[in-house]
């Protein structure tokens, strides 16, 4: 079973700004040594070079948010706005918080100060267990949900929502919980995340494809239940692949980059990669994430009102097209 | 088999399904909506609040 989140870097348990995902790098994003360049082997090698890396990377145990393993291998830049520390400071001012779909509760327990009434909901069993050892010591109640699920608190009830990397935004749901004056702070996978290797695998990607998670998706989404976007900002974050184990164990863990990824499958794909990382060093790709912000008017009630209850017919946008987790966990 | 839930979270929850407020049964471990007649789960401290894990009360 593979881990569950949008991004390596949700549950690293290192978190945001440390340089966690996928690679233990540091917070520039600069390119750590790879294992090749620290332990140099002969020319001669190559062919027995390759086979190792992959196998030793296909062997690896994929479980879990942990991406340690690549320490030294890949590199991944962070976005500047630093998540973890703009949600920390909003948390160190809420009286009624929610970190929806709080994975193991790793981002959240960064945060030095938490509201009197703090709430994590998570729908991953395994996520689960972690998220309340973690979260419960420090008084926050961790809820089971279903993935897609309405969510089980009443309206008006927070002043500030969470969430970074949700499978989906269920924005109704969200307007329906803020107080008036409330408001949603997210971190989200963009468009296009890590297309260059999705590419290199599968080929050139429709342009449908290309334009999913869109943040204009989201502020439309967050439009249409009446919220007021406030802030809304997309970056492109360089990832650096220094041996082909590495890209190995990356696809193998983050599923929904070539979905159906097999090394034995790609063999010869990963072949040519290996040539390649070895004559330019390394791959580089670019993951996409967009920060936003949406507040509940103080005045006027959502809209359209729910009444309590979820209207289900409502046609729901994508945000996260692929609904990246939910896939991995079946 | 009992359960105790914070006060200040059970005035927040509500039936993921009606979106009515939850009773707390401690004898039963379970969060109950009397609107829709579920039942929720609670386990190992964490309530569970998926309809298809509810219990159908009468």
């Amino acid at each position: 079973m593979a881990a569950r989140s949008g991004d390596p870097q949700r549950a690293t348990g290192t978190g945001q700004g440390r340089g966690a995902a996928p690679s233990g790098a540091s917070d520039s994003g600069a390119a750590a040594p790879g294992l090749a360049a620290a332990e140099p082997r002969t020319a001669g090698s190559a062919a027995a070079d390759f086979a190792a890396l992959v196998a030793e990377a296909a062997a690896a145990p994929v479980e879990g948010w942990d991406f340690s393993w690549l320490a030294g291998r890949a590199t991944e830049e962070r976005p500047s706005w630093g998540y973890a520390r703009l949600i920390a400071d909003r948390l160190a001012r809420a009286d009624t918080a929610l970190d929806l779909d709080t994975g193991g509760g790793e981002v959240l327990a960064e945060a030095p100060a938490l509201p009197p009434r703090m709430a994590a909901t998570e729908s991953w069993p395994p996520n689960l267990a972690r998220a309340a050892a973690r979260l419960g010591p420090r008084g926050v109640a961790v809820v089971a949900t279903g993935e897609g699920a309405p969510l089980p608190f009443a309206d008006a009830v927070f002043d500030l929502v969470v969430s970074r990397h949700p499978v989906a935004t269920p924005w109704e749901e969200v307007a329906r919980v803020l107080r008036p004056g409330g408001a949603f702070l997210s971190q989200q996978v963009g468009p296009a995340s890590v297309f260059e290797l999705t590419e290199f695998f599968l080929g050139p990607q429709p342009p449908e494809t290309r334009a999913r998670r869109h943040p204009d998706h989201a502020r439309a989404a967050a439009e249409a239940t009446g919220l007021e976007v406030v802030d809304l900002r997309m970056e492109r974050l360089r990832m650096r692949f220094h041996d082909v184990g590495a890209v190995v164990y990356f696809l193998r863990k983050v599923i929904w980059i070539v979905p159906g990824f097999d090394a034995d499958r790609y063999r010869d794909r990963l072949r040519e990669l290996h040539e390649r990382i070895r004559a330019e060093g390394a791959f580089t790709a670019h993951s996409t994430r967009f920060l936003i912000e949406a507040r509940r008017p103080r005045s006027a009630a959502p809209h359209p009102p729910t009444g309590g209850r979820l209207d289900r017919d409502r046609p729901q946008v994508p945000i996260m097209g692929e609904t990246d987790r939910g896939a991995l966990r079946r | 088999m009992t359960a105790k839930i914070d006060d200040w979270l059970l005035e927040i929850l509500a039936c993921p399904q009606s979106k009515a407020p939850l009773r707390l049964d401690e004898e039963a471990g379970e969060l109950v909506c009397d609107e829709s007649g579920l039942a929720y789960p609670i386990r190992d401290g964490i309530p569970v609040l998926l309809v298809d894990e509810a219990r159908r009360i009468n």
